[in-house]
């Protein structure tokens, strides 16, 4: 089953749904749709073969007793075969629903809100709880000067692959002699994903990267090619920061 | 009983202490091949399947035998956290950048890394590096 975010251009993404196993136990958040305003890209830093699936189960198996994952942290998944190769397939695979809160800037990182989401906040229209329990405001999503969890106001895109280089933080990663950068279908299929959920959502403005909020390599190379993807994004109609 | 609850509790604690001490020998061969070029270890160190995802065994090799190699310095006891995944034989071990790749003035790696999450798991009975994955959350 697949289904459209931006069904009236032929420049439509088919995002791919995906049956997820979720953890009962595991608490979550809810929040409107107007609360995000940020795209954060990602990479899986495991191999590109990796099914959506297999991240799914990961991060299931990330939790413990006392703090199990719900699910898949990111709100999408992108599939795509590095240079010279083409295995696999690209695609685009829903994750997290954008509705849920995702779990992948970082657990420990505030950003400010502006007028509208302060008021969404102020509304208790931000709830956290657990499937078939009852959801309640959960002020430890704010920080003492009254900053939110970044994962509140962003949603994330994880690329399955690995984009930094080969050594002792990254066995996974790409030999230093064979540098790999995003391919030129994969900065179309991140500015294409982005630009259709700024269609969808005006109030996404902004395209940031793992580590521009955390101390990670995480996504490798994909962030230099950020402004090639904002302007990528811009040729459809859409406007980055 | 008390006894019993005695040793009950010596063989937790035993059965603990054996699961870090595997994983804090699969960790210093993992520093020997990627620190020291200290191939012969691969295969006890590597699963099958990571291996074959880097293209076979001596393509793995060739990426190691592209790393800078320092005999200069001895190896220090690698620094890491575990954990065992709830449900599945696999446990998540987090890696600490060395302390020379750690930019004191600012406390941050100079990489920008705050710890590899590695994914560890049994293979014919030994523990095992899959790999690796960013840690969200």
């Amino acid at each position: 089953m697949s289904f459209s975010l931006w069904a009236q251009e032929s420049d439509l993404i088919q995002i791919q749904s995906v049956a997820y196993p979720r953890n009962q136990k595991a608490s979550f958040c809810r929040r409107p749709l107007e609360m995000l305003d940020t795209v954060v890209f990602h990479h899986s830093e495991t191999p590109p073969t990796q099914t959506p699936m297999q991240i799914n189960q990961l991060h299931l198996n990330r939790g413990t007793a006392a703090d199990p994952w719900y699910m898949v942290a990111y709100s999408y998944q992108v599939q795509a075969p590095y240079v010279g190769t083409t295995v696999p397939a690209a695609g685009v695979f829903e994750g997290r629903p954008l509705d849920l809160v995702g779990a992948h800037a970082g657990s420990d990182v505030f950003v400010p809100m502006d007028a509208e989401q302060k008021r969404l906040w102020d509304e208790g229209q931000i709830l956290c709880g657990k499937e078939g329990g009852e959801f309640k405001i959960d002020p430890k999503q704010l920080n003492s000067v009254g900053n939110i969890k970044a994962n509140v106001t962003t949603l994330g895109i994880v690329v399955i692959g690995n984009y930094a280089p080969f050594g002792r933080d990254n066995p996974n990663g790409y030999r230093p002699s064979k540098v790999r950068n995003p391919t030129a279908q994969l900065q179309e299929i991140l500015a294409r994903t982005s630009c259709q959920l700024q269609k969808k959502n005006p109030r996404i403005k902004y395209i940031r990267w793992h580590n521009y909020y955390h101390s990670t390599s995480c996504p490798g190379n994909i962030k230099n090619f950020v402004p090639q993807i904002r302007a990528l994004a811009k040729g459809y109609g859409c406007e980055f920061n | 009983m008390r006894i019993q609850l005695v040793l009950l509790l010596t063989l937790f604690v035993n059965t603990a202490f054996a699961g870090e001490k595997e994983i804090r020998h699969l960790f210093d061969k993992y520093d020997a091949i990627m620190l020291r070029q200290r191939v012969e270890h691969i295969d006890s160190v590597f699963t099958k399947a990571f291996l074959d995802a880097h293209g076979g065994r001596e393509e793995f090799i060739a990426m190691v035998k592209e790393l800078p190699k320092d005999n200069s310095k001895s190896l220090m006891p690698p620094v890491f956290s575990w954990k065992k995944a709830p449900k599945e034989d696999v446990i998540y071990a987090t890696l600490k950048p060395l302390e020379s790749e750690v930019n004191f003035k600012s406390k941050m790696p100079v990489n920008s890394h705050d710890g590899t999450l590695f994914i560890i798991v049994k293979e014919k009975g030994k523990l095992k590096i899959e790999g690796t994955m960013s840690d969200a959350h």
